[in-house]
């Protein structure tokens, strides 16, 4: 690689601005819900009031005679126009045999209020909404459970039909003698903590639409996919098409965050209904119906002991975590990666993580930023926090006591995962100069009665590269690079853009390459007739996997390029290097890549001799510091690279109102090398604000009956800019040794220690009262209930 | 369309006289109608500000406004705004954006903003944009462009109109 770099335009570590940038600014850029045909019909879903109950009847007759209805389908019909959509990661229940299945509609049964039981169809969304108002569903409403004692309670209602229990899986990452240990530890701080659930909430939500083409006999999904490829496989399935005969199409998206992985059946159902009514078909998701998507809902029990040096000799967890029901996608599996994420960036000789996870009538998980890697680090965090107050030690001194070192890496970790580089201590250290650690302590100390300030720190560790075995497609990822006949490059990844800016990273290490500027690059995303098979947007897999892999497709054309260099200019190609869109050749004499592209294509006996045209490439990148064989405890590795950043949170906390106010927020990253710095400040900070609305604002809420009540952003408290101060960061490069170009992914960072430094924070500015902060996130009311207890004690 | 009302107004400094049912929203008008895409719905509750768009010269969230209220009104939207360059190019320069969706609004709030404020500070800014979420940048860097895009245009200010 380093060949590569001495060869390479300085394109990589810049911060390029965004191509296409100007076309965003203008409104130029067009999403999905813009793509609607203007002849498209329009599809409204009737939900289930109810959280669990049988389906009687579904009467549709006035409905259908409405104004602009086309048609009703309700679950029966629907059963017999299509399979179901099967699950992303086959995964068959207790007793069931078989994995879950993905019915768009309800047929028999509804398992969660806001569940689509029909779905009504018409000219314009206006009539599709007013018509699926007069749809009449007559339900015997059944017995539900709302948690997870309930759920796994003897005699409980077993959510899903077919299964025996609603117990879906468990997980035990054990090492050492912790039991033991935690006996005989002189310290020992218990605590547990309640995470309500909160969502990604992008600002653009799900939008489908299908159009078949009855002609070619074949589909085309255009829509709000994050994982194209994954959506045609299941899709296709579904409707019973080859796969080949269904193009997935994602053009720009709002947003992502998780929340637009496959597993939607709305994706299978605009197809199935352009299919039936031979006109393309639209699903535009309401803010509402966004906001069903459920997920981190989990409650820890913790144990931490350490000797009296405050060295951590054992770590405890054991949770419970509420997936709602299982659907066709991933989300319910992020407790599962929760787990092995312990003891993070700690020296933990002896370690032991249970988790369980349990059903109930709750919509499905939906996948979010963080992926359950953020619990872990809460969890974690808040434990070493509460050892520090036993210990009256600084949580800062007691983390750098026990913080892995750099020596220590690359490190195993319990549930097998390889930590591959870093500097913890480092980064610790610089996050207290960044962010005036000494200055805020003093601070704190001096503020007046009644101001409650509190300092807060956060340690985070977020494996990515996500590669399980089962999940499709995993550890790999491919580009297809091509020149044309006039020099023109375009690179196609199976790699998406959630709207993170990728596509300029891509451009970057490819113009890199090839001596061209990134504005020169074509790249080509998110869609499945253009691009190489590949997993689209997830684990901040794009430059990480999608950009080794269109870096190694510019290097193999680039040496096509050499040879055709080396026939035109009589240089050895070896000695060809590539820079301002030339060829040159060491005396001097140079070639543009242009009339070499077109001497390639149209005299390919001299100038193309020995070379195999056309001038293109395909490369995979496949992840390595994966392990699909287990190790002595039986655990596999399935991530490949570990991020991890260092976070510091202010608050003060009004002790009348129980109101929260962010005073400042700084945060250290190491994501090894960055492609582009201004682009890794961005995702960083994108996720810093995340991770402090989960902490302070963020939560989904029900009644009493599972029906959703946060059901706009008045009742759901997106983070605003008035809830912000600057956030300050800095950004450490440690290569990992396990990638070629050291990278380590730069999407997710941030999350789950911005979270944990501000819960922390708020716990600090409890003080005495802080054992009693066991819910996350801190809202007024609960805060407000902690202070009115401690004032009557 | 059962309340089919003809509405006269002008959008992007043409006059526009269409027949409309009656029960439309203004983002639906711009929209759906006239086909200017530039301006979003995420809410449709008045909560996210990516409708936003200028209503004789005001900024307004267009999810909370009946196209009848457009009646002999002037209506700019990005697609016609002029005057919007210098930002435009701040919040490309400070990466203001990423997935793009609340940008058109973020950008027009701004330009409301620096005509009124020419030199915000910080908190100004913050307090101009509380009404357009964004979910990717955090702020800050939306914040930068504002300030940048201040810097540049000196005392001028950035009063909006169409085009045309």
């Amino acid at each position: 690689m380093d060949t590569d770099r001495e060869a390479a335009g300085g394109w990589v570590g810049r911060s390029v601005p965004r191509l296409d940038g100007g076309r965003f600014v203008a409104g130029e850029v067009r999403y999905a819900a813009d793509l609607i045909p203007p002849d498209a019909l329009h599809v409204a879903l009737v939900r289930s009031p109810h959280a669990r109950a049988r389906i009687l009847a579904v009467e549709a007759k006035e409905a259908r005679g409405m104004e602009g209805v086309v048609a009703v389908v309700d679950g029966v019909q629907a059963e017999s126009l299509a399979a179901p959509m099967p699950m992303v990661l086959p995964f068959p229940g207790p007793g069931a045999g078989r994995p879950i299945l993905g019915r768009a509609l309800a047929a028999g049964l509804v398992s969660f209020a806001g569940q689509p039981v029909a779905a009504v169809v018409a000219e314009s969304p206006h009539a599709a909404d007013a018509a699926a108002r007069r749809v009449i569903v007559r339900y015997e409403a059944l017995e539900t459970v709302q948690d997870t004692e309930a759920a796994l309670a003897e005699g409980a209602p077993v959510v899903h039909e077919g299964w025996t229990s609603n117990l879906v899986a468990t997980d035990h990452v054990r090492a050492g003698e912790t039991a033991a240990v935690l006996r005989g530890a002189p310290h020992v701080v218990r605590g547990e903590l309640h995470l309500r659930p909160s969502t990604a909430a992008p600002m653009e939500p799900l939008c489908y639409i299908g159009d078949w083409e009855s002609r070619t006999g074949r589909l085309t999904l255009t829509g709000t996919f994050q994982n194209p490829h994954a959506s045609r496989w299941l899709v296709a399935t579904a409707l019973g098409l080859r796969e080949s005969d269904l193009r997935v199409v994602a053009p720009a998206m709002g947003g992502t965050f998780g929340y637009k992985m496959s597993g939607h059946t709305e994706e299978a159902l605009v197809g199935l209904l352009s299919r039936l009514l031979g006109r393309p078909v639209a699903y535009v998701e309401s803010r509402r119906d966004c906001f069903l998507g459920h997920c981190r809902e989990q409650h820890h029990r913790f144990e931490i002991g350490a000797d009296e040096e405050g060295r951590i000799l054992a770590f405890r967890d054991t949770f419970v975590a509420d997936v709602g029901t299982i659907g066709p996608g991933n989300g319910w599996t992020m407790p599962l990666v929760a787990a092995t994420v312990f003891p993070t960036l700690y020296d933990v000789p002896n370690v032991e993580v249970s988790c369980t996870l349990v059903a109930t009538n709750k919509a499905p998980w939906q996948p979010v930023r963080g992926y359950g890697k953020e619990v872990a680090n809460l969890v974690m965090e808040r434990a070493v926090d509460m050892l520090a107050a036993q210990l009256h030690l600084d949580p800062a001194e007691l983390r750098a006591r026990n913080l892995l070192r750099r020596a220590d890496l690359p490190r195993r970790l319990p549930s097998g995962l390889n930590l591959d580089s870093g500097d913890y201590p480092e980064a610790l250290t610089r996050l207290k100069t960044l962010f005036g650690y000494d200055a805020w302590r003093a601070r704190q100390a001096a503020a007046a009665d009644g101001r409650r300030i509190g300092i807060g720190i956060g340690c985070e560790l977020t494996p990515e590269g996500g590669a399980r075995p089962g999940a499709f497609p995993s550890g790999f990822e491919t580009a297809s690079i091509r020149m044309s006949p006039t020099g023109d490059v375009q690179v196609a990844v199976g790699v998406t853009s959630p709207g993170s800016g990728n596509e300029t990273g891509i451009a970057q290490l490819v113009g890199e390459v090839l001596g061209l500027t990134p504005a020169a690059i074509r790249v080509v995303q998110g869609d499945t007739d253009a691009v190489p098979v590949g997993t689209g947007n997830a684990s901040s897999r794009a430059i990480l996997y999608g950009g080794a892999a269109a870096h190694l497709a510019a290097v193999d054309l680039r040496a096509k390029l050499a040879a055709c260099a080396a026939n035109l200019l009589q240089t050895p190609a070896g000695e060809i290097t590539f820079a301002e869109g030339r060829a040159c050749a060491p005396g001097g004499a140079s070639v543009t890549l242009a009339a070499l592209a077109l001497g390639a294509h149209t005299h390919p006996f001299t100038v193309a001799d020995g070379v195999e045209l056309p001038l293109e490439a395909t490369r995979s990148y496949r992840a390595r510091n994966i392990r699909v064989t287990p190790d002595a405890n039986g655990r596999i590795a399935t991530y490949s690279s570990f991020p991890y950043s260092m976070h510091a949170v202010a608050v003060e906390l009004d002790r009348g109102t129980g109101r929260v106010t962010v005073l400042d927020v700084a945060a250290v990253h190491d994501c090894g090398v960055m492609i582009n710095p201004a682009l890794v400040t961005g995702q960083l900070k994108g996720a810093i604000v995340m991770g402090l609305g989960a902490a302070l604002w963020e939560e989904l809420t029900q009644d009493g009956e599972g029906r959703l009540v946060s059901d706009r952003f008045k009742t759901y408290l997106l983070p605003r800019a008035t809830d912000l101060p600057t956030i300050r960061v800095d950004h450490m490069a440690t290569p990992s040794p396990f990638h070629p170009l050291g990278m380590k992914g730069a999407g997710e960072s941030g999350l789950g220690g911005a979270l944990a430094a501000a819960t922390n924070a708020v716990a600090d500015a409890l003080g005495a009262l802080s054992p009693g902060l066991t819910t996350v996130p801190a809202t007024p009311p609960r805060l407000m209930a902690l202070l009115a207890r401690g004032a009557a004690r | 369309m059962s309340e089919a009302v003809t509405l006269r107004c002008n959008v992007n400094g043409s006059d526009v006289d269409r027949e409309v049912d009656a029960r439309l929203l203004l983002v639906e008008f711009v929209r759906d109608v006239l086909g200017l895409k530039a301006t979003r719905v995420g809410c449709h509750t008045g909560d996210c500000g990516a409708c936003t768009l200028l209503l004789d010269g005001a900024v307004v969230k267009s999810c909370l406004v009946l196209a009848l209220s457009a009646e002999e009104r002037a209506v700019v939207t990005i697609e016609g705004s002029n005057n919007l360059a210098e930002i435009q190019a701040a919040f490309v320069a400070e990466n203001g954006f990423q997935c793009g969706y609340c940008t058109t609004g973020m950008i027009l709030t701004a330009a409301e903003l620096l005509n009124k404020s020419p030199h915000p500070s910080d908190m100004e800014i913050r307090h101009a944009l509380v009404g357009n979420l964004c979910r990717c940048t955090g702020y800050d860097a939306i914040i930068a462009a504002i300030h940048r895009a201040a810097e540049r245009r000196g005392s001028v200010g950035y009063a909006v109109g169409s085009r045309q």
